[in-house]
């Protein structure tokens, strides 16, 4: 089966609405160990921050979706996805947590699998994209997007990938840094025109 | 010469020796294996209980690098503060004393050549020390005596020093965590900070440098005249003031606020970094600016801290601004010596080492540069003489088993 990426357009599109998302997310994910701390059986399982986490993910991919003019609804059984024309077809992208083990990107496949009833009638195709996200122990996230094109028969069965986009860490403004004044004068001190390093040199 | 006089003139030949080969670093049994002389000789000339006659003088004064008048000359007690010390308890002892008696030494060549100092700026705090904001006005009044406007970063702070009266002195390496001192000196306030390295491991960032001279200035107007710390808690409550000041020297607190509403108004890694691109501030003292502005919380500040651990800008942030280095003790000895080389000279007339006078104006990288590696020789390739001779060894093949 041929992979099918995401246009260049879409795929700079989403690069922006990552970057929004990751810095709101580092920005607000402080709020996640404070709330735990609430109580002590908000730690008895993962299940609390996970689902927390999720909820800044959710606020800010929303957030940072709609100030780039792209539109996150709610499809089937809650899940937030983007709807966007990609070539030919429509790309449905859900935002779904993953995790990386032993290299690989994996996402558990739901059970309630609503990307079932995408159109494939002939009059356009819809496909299925994950935009990844991935969270780790030092408050900082990590988003892909891939394209789904099945899923593994394991017990927990999970998403099987074709194209896969990696999103590096953005960069933080370039090489530009603060440089110190190298002047030499001395205000109080200087005798004018004298003793000037600048001026031997 | 009466017995009295011989006592003084012993003790004070014993207290130049032992000045200056603490400011070497050396110990007794260093100086005594280098000069040939008994350790225990040595430890009774420093404490004045041994006359060294003229060959011992010399020996001693060749390995301390300096003049046998230099030892002879009258030493006089100097007058120096050492309340900071304490926050030096990481450091090994040897390298503090290294680093006071070198500075001690600097100081009386300084007045030996009678060089002209930067006329006294630098005020003296009289407030309650517990209040961050008398700390933060004399901070804010200290800039503006400078000239500097709120929003405006600091172009160079060791000049800024410099011009409050400061005599600035490099530092080769670190003091424990630490990458500066100060002391005050018979009135003279010093700071020494650490210059740059070739060595990635003992490069100081210049954030980092801006902030250490800035501490430093802080620790000599809040704290002079004050007494040793009592406790490890009272040497952090004086670094604590001291950290306060130098954040409000180099980053005022409405200016750092303002720029940051500029900015998108969330404190992240990448708000942070536009903040440090700015006033040369590290992204780290950011977090705890943000935090003591009451910007952001504990949690929020640990947050961040995660985020740049896992960025790995604990050791190497990104917008590393360049380091700075001072200019009046060059300044100075050229006006006093004219056009004779003035290294050469002041090491005349102070009867030190050359070594020691360029130790206190050289502000090069320290170190070696990294070498580049060696060239590879290429093989040159075998020649041939007869292409068509078979190099491959035969194979004899064994016989088929029947």
């Amino acid at each position: 089966m041929p992979m099918v990426a995401l246009s260049p357009e879409l795929v700079e599109q989403l690069r922006h609405v990552v970057n929004d998302a990751r810095e709101g997310f580092e920005a607000g994910v402080w709020a996640v160990n404070d709330a735990l701390a609430l109580h002590a059986a908000f730690i008895d399982t993962n299940s609390p921050r996970s689902a927390l986490i999720r909820s800044i993910v959710v606020s800010e991919f929303r957030a940072a979706a709609e100030r780039r003019g792209l539109y996150a609804r709610t499809g089937t059984g809650g899940a937030v996805e983007l709807y966007e024309a990609n070539g030919n077809e429509y790309a449905v992208i859900r935002l779904r947590s993953a995790a990386e083990v032993d290299g690989q990107i994996r996402v558990i496949a739901n059970s309630g699998s609503s990307w079932n009833g995408l159109s494939d009638d002939g009059l356009w195709r819809e496909s299925r994209y994950v935009f990844g996200f991935m969270v780790n122990d030092h408050d900082s996230i990590s988003f892909f997007v891939a394209e789904v094109i099945g899923e593994t028969n394991a017990s927990v069965a999970h998403l099987e990938f074709g194209w896969v986009h990696r999103f590096s860490a953005p960069t933080t403004g370039g090489d530009v840094s603060f440089t110190p004044d190298g002047g030499d004068s001395l205000d109080g001190w200087d005798i004018a025109g004298e003793f000037d390093i600048a001026d031997e040199a | 010469m009466t017995s009295r006089n011989t006592t003084e003139a012993l003790t004070s030949i014993g207290e130049r020796v032992r000045r200056l080969r603490l400011a070497l670093g050396l110990t007794q049994s260093d100086l005594a294996t280098r000069s040939q002389i008994a350790s225990g000789t040595i430890s009774m000339i420093e404490n004045g209980h041994f006359s060294a006659d003229a060959e011992a003088l010399s020996s001693i004064a060749d390995v301390l690098d300096c003049a046998v008048d230099y030892l002879l000359s009258d030493v006089a007690d100097p007058s120096f503060d050492r309340p900071k010390l304490r926050a030096y308890a990481d450091a090994p002892q040897r390298a503090v004393d290294r680093t006071v008696f070198d500075t001690i030494a600097a100081v009386e060549a300084i007045h030996a050549l009678d060089l002209r100092l930067v006329p006294m700026n630098l005020p003296i705090y009289r407030g309650d020390l517990n209040d961050d904001e008398g700390i933060d006005r004399v901070a804010a009044d200290l800039r503006e005596s400078l000239g500097y406007d709120p929003d405006e970063a600091i172009p160079n702070v060791i000049r800024a020093a410099e011009r409050l009266g400061c005599v600035v002195l490099p530092l080769d390496g670190e003091l424990g965590r630490h990458w500066g001192m100060s002391l005050t000196i018979n009135g003279l306030p010093v700071i020494r900070v650490t210059r740059p390295s070739h060595d990635p491991e003992f490069n100081i960032p210049g954030d980092r440098q801006r902030f250490t001279v800035a501490h430093e200035l802080g620790h000599l107007i809040l704290h002079s005249g004050a007494t040793t710390p009592s406790s490890p808690s009272d040497a952090s409550r004086m670094e604590r003031e001291a950290n306060r000041f130098a954040a409000s020297f180099l980053v005022p607190g409405d200016a750092a606020l303002a720029d940051l509403a500029a900015n998108g108004g969330r404190v992240t890694l990448s708000t942070l970094a536009a903040l440090k691109r700015k006033w040369g501030y590290s992204i780290k003292a950011f977090v705890f600016r943000f935090r003591d502005l009451g910007e952001i919380d504990d949690g929020q500040a640990r947050s961040l801290y995660k985020q740049i651990s896992a960025r790995r800008w604990n050791k190497d942030e990104p917008h590393r601004p360049g380091t700075e280095y001072a200019v009046w003790f060059g300044k100075a000895l050229r006006e006093k010596q004219l056009n004779m080389d003035g290294v050469e000279a002041a090491s005349k007339l102070t009867g030190l080492g050359e070594a020691y006078i360029k130790r206190w104006s050289n502000w090069e990288p320290s170190g070696s540069p990294a070498l580049t590696p060696a060239p590879v020789k290429q093989l040159r390739k075998r020649e041939s003489t007869n292409s068509s001779v078979d190099l491959n060894a035969k194979i004899s093949h064994l016989p088929r088993r029947p």
